[in-house]
């Protein structure tokens, strides 16, 4: 095998596989860059993910003065290190009667902190007793500048009453005085389903106390309204688990998808039953970064992926054997089928670093933007799919080298291959659907147009993600308001047996029959 | 030292085998050439015995491997000279000889050393920054050596390496293959330039139409030169035949036979025609004749044949 390792090693590190990996990486790092910068850009503002949000405490100490907690967290409800915060506090004298609202600044402070290790930002700033409005302005810089954006909270002080009113996200925000604390819930993105959202609860208390016990209650149902307030009663919501022992928690609902788009209420009591803290959100995640990438590359990467595949046979084996050059290597000590191997195994492993290195960076790249990275399996996903992709296209290629005696011949067909899977296979499922009446509205129908869709190894892609993401169409859910009919991928036969059969088949089927081919022919 | 037994190539079903059943070894020390007219079967037989085509029957052991068994250990000693070289254009002629040597574990200062003398024994050193696209095509006959060589191989294939040469690099590549056969190799040289297969080779092998048809010994070659009577006899029997093999010994080719070593002076040789004649055997051509390699081969693959 010394022969299949010294041929494998000068292909992985010849020229073209430099050269495949630099494009396959510079394109996608690219696009992503570009993509995420333009969609950050538009009307629609960043996604949710993209901005950490802040989660403000004020504290009156016993000496009159003020001790302030910032707590950033991504849309995940994982805690933002390293933000940028500039904050603003004005320590105001406050009255209003019914002629005229009067303010007066007592004092005023600049602070400049970064989020450290836990996602936190702690400052102080002397009290007075003139004082009866705190506000405190922040503003945060996400990073490379994006994603910006200025908040402000204000602490109202009238006597023993404290009041917090934070014009910022949907989140419930109270704040009680000294050490007193405060629960904060919201709806965060769920890394694992583009489907269904998390709950974020932070209990927010002095000196990062962690909450006592919380009874945590839910409610499914068709409303539309949203509201960061707690539900005013949990009559008819389900217990489902108590928490304690941490100041902050990600919790993951048991609903089913069924859930998607409909209102999930969410409501935290004590031991009593007193509420305590909760919110009501229509339970989808809007955006992930698997959905951003995915929706960047696949159009791309629809057209990328067979080219790169093509050319790398072509580039790899099929020009040295249709021109003859080969045998100038084959009257070396290696056999032609170990020589045929270690060109297919090379172009297989410098698609899959390549995507992965790509990938990878990609999802570095949108981290930027979206404030998380991807799951491992939906990174996986995408990295799989497509070099599964790639590795089919070469091996059509590498079993047509075998045949086509000509340079010009061979790679004239590799283009028409190119145009008939990739441009013409669609209209010819969406032809034979029509031909036999099919209602690709139905399950059915839906399972039909997959099967004749799977004979293009561009449709691999999107099977393992409908896999990894549950759903056909199989799109990580870049929006929430599509009116395309959602198919769970198991009732469409995506099952993990099968994204493993017909990738093996890809891979296989392929590469053992121009194997075959190669080791036999002249 | 190559052994060649049974050695047919079928290209397809309904062709007449390119090679048929050919039995040949190519000792060590020993020059051997191959000739035939185009489409005998030459090149195909070299490309059976180094491996890039596989035989349809019969076997080739190199060095005691079996080409096909055995490629590995079998191709590490064929060094193989196609008549065309063909390499990968924009390739430089350093780097892929490093390639090539990397199958033959080759590596690092041994196998930068061992270009460099092959790329100076064959004066392309001055070349090496040079992409092989931009070669003459001696100058690309002259790198394929160098690339045979890389692996210091026992056997090797020259097919039809002697074309397109000048006379220099003719008279070159005569003395390099001597001096190939002074170093104990085995030197296959397939040539249309019979008189340059005579000037090296210590036998020829004569093939027509896949099939070997002669093995000249390096004795026989010196003997070409005496006199023959070539004649072809219309009504041909054994009377014809005893009478032809009183004179000496009879090859018959057809209706054309060649008597050769005969056993009366030239000037006395046209009393055989009489004495056919006188037997009422019609002779329509009878030739005395001195042979030499070129009218040897054609009488022995000749179009008429």
């Amino acid at each position: 095998m010394r022969d299949f390792f010294y041929d494998f090693r000068r292909t992985f590190t010849g020229k073209f596989t430099i050269v495949m990996i630099v494009l396959i990486v510079l394109s996608s790092v690219g696009i992503s860059y570009a993509g995420a910068v333009l969609s950050s850009s538009g009307s629609s503002g960043a996604s949710p993910q993209a901005t950490a949000y802040i989660l403000p405490e004020i504290y009156q100490a016993h000496d009159g003065g003020y001790n302030f907690s910032l707590y950033a967290v991504n849309g995940y409800g994982q805690p933002v290190t390293g933000l940028d915060l500039n904050t603003n506090v004005s320590l105001l004298n406050y009255t209003i009667n019914v002629k005229s609202v009067q303010s007066s600044v007592v004092s005023m402070a600049n602070f400049t902190e970064k989020t450290n290790g836990q996602g936190f930002s702690y400052f102080s700033i002397g009290g007075n007793s003139s004082v009866n409005l705190v506000q405190l302005n922040y503003h945060a810089v996400y990073k490379n500048g994006l994603g910006a954006f200025q908040r402000t909270a204000e602490l109202f002080i009238n006597n023993n009453t404290v009041t917090f009113a934070p014009n910022t996200i949907s989140a419930s925000y109270k704040i009680l005085k000294n050490s007193t604390n405060v629960l904060y819930t919201m709806k965060v993105a769920n890394p694992s389903s583009q489907y269904l959202a998390n709950e974020f609860v932070y209990y927010a208390a002095p000196n990062g106390t962690p909450s006592p016990t919380l009874n945590v209650y839910y409610h499914v149902s068709n409303g539309t309204s949203s509201s960061s307030l707690p539900p005013a009663s949990i009559s008819n919501f389900t217990l489902y688990k108590s928490i304690s022992g941490s100041d902050h928690y990600v919790l993951t609902l048991p609903l089913t998808k069924t859930a998607n788009l409909k209102q999930v209420s969410v409501a935290l009591t004590n031991s009593t039953g007193t509420i305590l803290g909760g919110n009501t959100d229509a339970f989808y995640s809007s955006v992930s970064t698997a959905a951003v990438l995915q929706a960047l590359l696949q159009v791309p990467y629809e057209f990328l992926i067979p080219i790169i595949g093509i050319f790398s046979a072509y580039f790899y084996y099929g020009k040295d054997k249709t021109s003859g050059v080969l045998e100038s290597v084959i009257t070396r000590p290696v056999t032609k089928g170990r020589l045929f191997m270690s060109r297919y195994v090379g172009s297989a492993v410098t698609f899959l670093l390549a995507l992965l290195i790509a990938i990878f960076l990609s999802d570095y790249v949108l981290l930027h933007y979206t404030g998380s990275l991807m799951s491992w399996t939906s990174f996986f996903g995408i990295v799989f799919g497509y070099t599964i992709e790639a590795i089919a296209f070469s091996g059509i290629m590498y079993i047509l080298a075998q045949f086509v005696k000509s340079q010009g011949a061979l790679l004239g067909i590799g283009i028409g291959l190119f145009f008939l899977l990739v441009f013409v296979w669609g209209v010819i499922v969406d032809a034979i659907l029509y031909l036999l009446h099919t209602n690709v509205a139905t399950s059915a129908g839906y399972s039909l147009s997959i099967t004749l869709g799977a004979i293009s190894p561009t449709f691999y892609p999107s099977m393992i993600t409908s896999y990894v993401t549950g759903y056909y169409p199989p799109t990580f859910g870049i929006t929430s308001s599509s009116t395309a009919p959602l198919f769970s991928a198991s009732s469409l036969g995506i099952t993990l047996t099968s994204v493993v059969a017909v990738g093996i088949v890809w891979i296989l089927i392929p590469s053992l029959i121009s194997f075959l081919l190669a080791r036999s022919r002249d | 030292m190559i052994e060649i037994r049974g050695l047919t190539k079928v290209y397809g079903r309904t062709q007449t085998p390119a090679v048929n059943k050919l039995d040949l070894e190519i000792n060590d020390g020993e020059i051997m050439g191959f000739a035939g007219l185009n489409g005998a079967g030459k090149t195909t037989t070299i490309r059976l015995i180094s491996g890039i085509i596989f035989p349809s029957g019969g076997n080739v052991l190199v060095n005691g491997k079996d080409i096909v068994k055995n490629k590995i250990d079998a191709s590490k000693n064929i060094g193989w000279v196609p008549e065309l070289p063909n390499f990968e254009p924009n390739s430089k002629p350093v780097p892929l000889l490093k390639y090539y040597a990397g199958f033959y574990g080759l590596k690092g200062s041994e196998v930068e050393d061992k270009i460099e003398k092959l790329l100076k024994r064959f004066h392309i050193w001055d070349a090496r920054t040079k992409k092989l696209k931009d070669y003459s095509q001696g100058m690309k006959k002259r790198f394929s050596i160098a690339a045979a060589m890389i692996g210091d191989p026992q056997n090797y294939l020259f097919d039809e390496t002697l074309n397109g040469l000048d006379p220099e690099g003719v008279r070159n590549m005569r003395d390099f293959m001597i001096q190939l056969k002074k170093d104990g190799k085995s030197v296959f040289l397939s040539s249309h330039i019979l008189s340059e297969l005579e000037n090296v080779a210590d036998r020829i092998a004569i093939i027509r139409k896949g099939q070997l048809i002669k093995v000249l010994e390096r004795g026989e070659l010196s003997t070409l030169g005496t006199t023959v009577i070539r004649v072809r006899i219309q009504n041909m029997d054994n009377g014809a035949m005893n009478i032809l093999e009183k004179y000496g010994r009879v090859e018959s080719y057809g209706d054309s036979l060649i008597v050769r070593d005969i056993s009366i002076s030239a000037e006395e040789a046209p009393r055989v025609n009489r004495e056919l004649n006188q037997n009422d055997y019609n002779v329509p051509y009878f030739e005395i004749t001195g042979e030499d390699l070129e009218d040897y081969f054609i009488g022995l693959v000749g179009e008429n044949r």
